[in-house]
């Protein structure tokens, strides 16, 4: 059918239009993510119960499919009372987050953006073709990403677990998205971009630029690769992706959904759309610096995370902005909030993306980040964004999308109502739980005596006793939110049997010529406020990296060119005004200046690390590599999701050092690839596990972790029957020399007799202490990694001679203790 | 070059860095907003509604 129609109007200078448009992706877009919605929930919650009750993975878990199997219901296997390794919660929580994300978020915004989109450009999705392949091969990515994650096939970085085939198939489907978004804008009969559709256009090419960078790898095999990025700077980049996932996929998109539905709920316009243009370019711009946050009193420079703490303070007035612009949207409306269900959903929405927005600067205080970090505060903070924010937002916009796409109304007022109350409820019961177990965790594990030199709790597994039974409330906080969402499902899908798929079309009354897209390279570039932004930005460098004297010349430069600016604004803002209202007509140039505005902060915090991230550079301590089998056992660790309950990073905190040893340094895990230093503690600290205890602790643990009074670990019973991949170490090593791992020239052969012998001599000694090891089997290989973690050796370098009257140069990484030591032989340090 | 980035008393510097960039382009978005004319904002805020007329089920 064709799918545009035009004639000429009454004015000659305008046509009419006719616009058939493609709803039938959106909604199986919707559908799709409906349905993901559930498994990422239940996922989730089966992963919350399992850290209440570990039986979950094992006894328990045998007995009820027993149980079922015995009353007819012989599909379903009896699972194994040791342990199932496929659903281990470091197998599970991958499965839960990725799902969350990518499959359920994921297929929303796809949903409301090829929705939106056409309206607001007042044309169909350029391409139907482009449209089905990016439907089909985004839900192929989650089976693909479900199997392999449940499998154990992992990159071992949080939300960037995927395997590198599904990642490159991850790139190739978001292309194909961002190619048929563009084409619709470039055939679009509106010349303005409405703000919704800027920060769709953010969310694209940011999303592009943090999924390839964080992802490049060096495959090993075609399930195995290691990340490019290691050690402190492979914890930069992933965090620099990771909260950039929140910001950018979890947030902008959502935002533009906002601003495009919750108006059209309210039928009114946004409280202030000048606002909404403030909003859009301070996130933006200051989204992608705030990642280090996530990395507070860590090795990583303290310039980093100067810089993580002050941009996520500064999120907080353009959070704000937005959130108070989406609820003043209601103004003379608010009594919709009674009856419409939609409203309702999308201001409890907004309220939780206040609360966390609030919280996450809070958390990203040095001093509040000691106590939260690496306990389930952040967790919770986390679940009031994902919960409260983006299930509440999708939830309002499946109620508003789905009468209009199947041509009737809403199934059920009454099941929509509940579906909220129980859900708010859910999210009340999680988001608290998590709070006071975060809390409680916290100030048990940072506890010292009034002398500052003993923890008041020594023991690690009473903290994690105190909170079990918030991990229940926790987990029926889930079970009712899923309810919820099932509630919806029921809803939806009786609006659907009820209604039929209805096909929308629409006529526009459009200029003959509309002007848009025309704006060059060169006006893009070559003019005033662009010039200005740059050589202000030119100044402000020089005073960073310019020698003593020259930088104080170019900090004087920039300010007098403030002054100049300001002189020439006064003079020419028509032109300045004229040339930025031209740029919101035209997308491309308006997409460049974007992407430039967000890879600036990403480049400004890798680049610097990635020069200073290496062996030569490092001061006071390095990593010792690894032999092939501790590598094996490394990939064993990641593999089972062992970063999941474990960090590998002590904190220059007292408690951090008094309870695992001396803090961690950037030289130790610079060969770590990936770095596992993980972002919660369910379990202890691994940094300096290495030699803590004998061979024999670790394989009775690791076999019934309840050696260990009170553990909440499940049984690893499968590493004792599996064997030891020997035959591809020859080429992870391969991998890891070009990576810059420093290992000596060995042949293949060479490189496999040395992971046997050192396997046979561990799996000797613990035959010495009466256990029947074997030495082929994964646990060995896992023993040696877990034996190694925290080797070292002492940089020595020479003493440096210092000419009268020079300084000497600067150390390229100064811990405290050695620049105390330094302070006392030589004061100009 | 980079012996500077690296060196701590550096960091000194950045919140007044970070606070001269966010503070720049906070103003230059709200003079910029504030200088867009009336009916080019009204014609903006009221595009989703645009259609709402025949939009009701």
């Amino acid at each position: 059918m064709h799918q545009e129609a035009e004639s000429e109007g009454a004015v000659a200078d305008v046509r009419k239009t006719v616009v058939e448009f493609e709803d039938k992706s959106v909604r199986w877009f919707m559908w799709a993510s409906i349905i993901w919605s559930i498994v990422a929930m239940l996922a989730g919650v089966m992963a919350a119960f399992q850290l209440r009750w570990w039986e979950l993975n094992g006894a328990f878990l045998a007995d009820v499919t027993g149980f079922l199997h015995n009353i007819g219901l012989k599909f379903i296997p009896v699972f194994d009372p040791k342990g199932v390794e496929y659903i281990t919660f470091g197998r599970l929580r991958p499965l839960h987050t990725n799902a969350a994300i990518f499959a359920f978020v994921g297929n929303m915004i796809f949903a409301g953006v090829y929705h939106s989109t056409q309206r607001l450009c007042k044309t169909r999705t350029a391409s139907k073709v482009l449209t089905w392949i990016h439907f089909w091969g985004w839900q192929t990515i989650i089976v693909l990403a479900a199997i392999t994650l449940l499998a154990g096939f992992t990159r071992g970085q949080e939300y960037a677990e995927l395997i590198w085939p599904i990642n490159l198939l991850v790139v190739v489907i978001w292309v194909i998205f961002a190619w048929n978004f563009f084409w619709t804008l470039k055939r679009r009969n509106e010349p303005s971009l409405y703000v919704a559709l800027w920060f769709y256009i953010a969310t694209i090419v940011t999303v592009a630029m943090l999924y390839i960078v964080n992802h490049l790898s060096i495959p090993t095999s075609l399930i195995h690769s290691y990340p490019v990025f290691g050690g402190v700077q492979g914890a930069l980049v992933q965090w620099w992706y990771g909260h950039n996932a929140v910001a950018f996929f979890l947030t902008t998109p959502i935002l533009g959904i906002m601003y495009y539905y919750l108006p059209k709920a309210a039928q009114r316009p946004v409280y202030s759309y000048r606002l909404s243009i403030v909003h859009f370019w301070s996130l933006v711009f200051i989204y992608i610096w705030a990642g280090p946050h996530h990395l507070l009193n860590t090795a990583l420079p303290t310039w980093l995370q100067y810089l993580g703490t002050f941009f996520s303070l500064m999120l907080w007035a353009p959070s704000w902005g937005g959130m108070l612009n989406g609820l003043l949207t209601l103004r003379g409306a608010w009594d919709k909030l009674r009856t419409d269900p939609v409203i309702k959903f999308f201001v409890v929405a907004l309220t939780f993306y206040g609360m966390s927005t609030f919280e996450g600067p809070l958390l990203s205080i040095p001093a509040v980040s000691a106590l939260a970090h690496y306990t389930d505060w952040i967790v919770g903070h986390v679940h009031s964004g994902t919960l409260g924010w983006n299930g509440f937002m999708a939830a309002g916009l499946f109620y508003w999308l789905a009468p209009r796409l199947y041509g009737r109304d809403l199934y059920s007022k009454a099941a929509a109502n509940a579906h909220f109350w129980i859900g708010l409820i859910g999210i009340l019961f999680y988001v608290g739980s998590m709070w006071v177990a975060g809390i409680m965790q916290g100030l048990m594990l940072n506890g010292l005596n009034e002398a500052g030199t003993m923890l008041r709790e020594p023991d690690f597994v009473k903290t994690v006793s105190a909170i079990k039974h918030l991990y229940l409330l926790r987990g029926i906080g889930g079970v009712l939110y899923v309810a919820g969402f099932l509630i919806m499902v029921w809803n939806l899908f009786m609006t659907m049997k009820k209604g039929s798929p209805k096909v929308e079309t629409r006529e526009y009354v459009i200029p003959v010529k509309l002007k848009k897209d025309d704006m060059g390279i060169k006006i893009t570039f070559w003019n005033d406020p662009v010039l200005f932004f740059f050589i202000a930005l030119l100044f402000l460098i020089g005073w960073i990296f310019l020698p003593n004297g020259l930088n104080f010349g170019s900090l004087g430069c920039f300010l007098l060119f403030i002054l100049f600016t300001i002189q020439r604004f006064k003079q020419y803002h028509q032109k300045w005004t004229f040339w930025y209202e031209r740029l919101l007509d035209n997308y491309m140039p308006f997409t460049i200046l974007t992407f430039i505005a967000v890879a600036v902060g990403g480049v400004s915090q890798i680049v610097p690390l990635v020069a200073i991230n290496q062996a030569e550079t490092m001061e006071d301590r390095i990593q010792v590599p690894y032999t092939p089998l501790e590598l094996e056992g490394r990939d064993i660790y990641v593999a089972e999701g062992c970063y999941n309950c474990h960090s590998q990073m002590i904190r220059t905190m007292m408690s951090d050092v008094l309870r695992y040893g001396d803090y961690n340094r950037m030289g130790e895990s610079i060969y770590d690839h990936p770095f596992q230093w993980g972002s919660k503690r369910t379990g202890l600290d691994l940094a300096r596990e290495g030699g803590k205890r004998p061979d024999s602790w670790h394989y009775d643990h690791m076999l019934d972790p309840r050696t260990t009074e009170g553990s909440i670990m499940p049984d690893y019973s499968w590493l004792y029957e599996k064997d030891t991949d020997y035959k591809s170490l020859p080429k992870k090593i391969d991998v890891q020399v070009k990576l810059g791992v420093p290992y000596e020239k060995m042949t293949a052969d060479v490189i496999i007799d040395n992971a046997r012998k050192q396997a046979f001599d561990i799996a000797q000694g613990l035959r010495d202490e009466g256990r029947n090891a074997e030495p082929d089997k994964q646990i060995i290989a896992l023993i040696a990694y877990l034996q190694k973690i925290g080797t070292y050796e002492e940089v020595k370098k020479e003493k440096e001679e210092v000419k009268p009257g020079e300084r000497p140069s600067t150390p390229l990484f100064d811990s405290p203790d050695k620049r105390r030591e330094r302070l006392i032989e030589n004061p100009e340090y | 070059m980079f012996k500077r980035v690296i060196l701590e008393d550096w960091a000194g510097m950045i919140p007044i860095i970070s606070f001269v960039c966010m503070f720049g382009v906070f103003l230059g978005a709200t003079i910029f907003t504030l200088l867009k004319s009336k009916s080019s904002v009204k014609h903006l805020s009221h595009l989703p509604l645009d259609e709402d007329s025949n939009d009701e089920n």
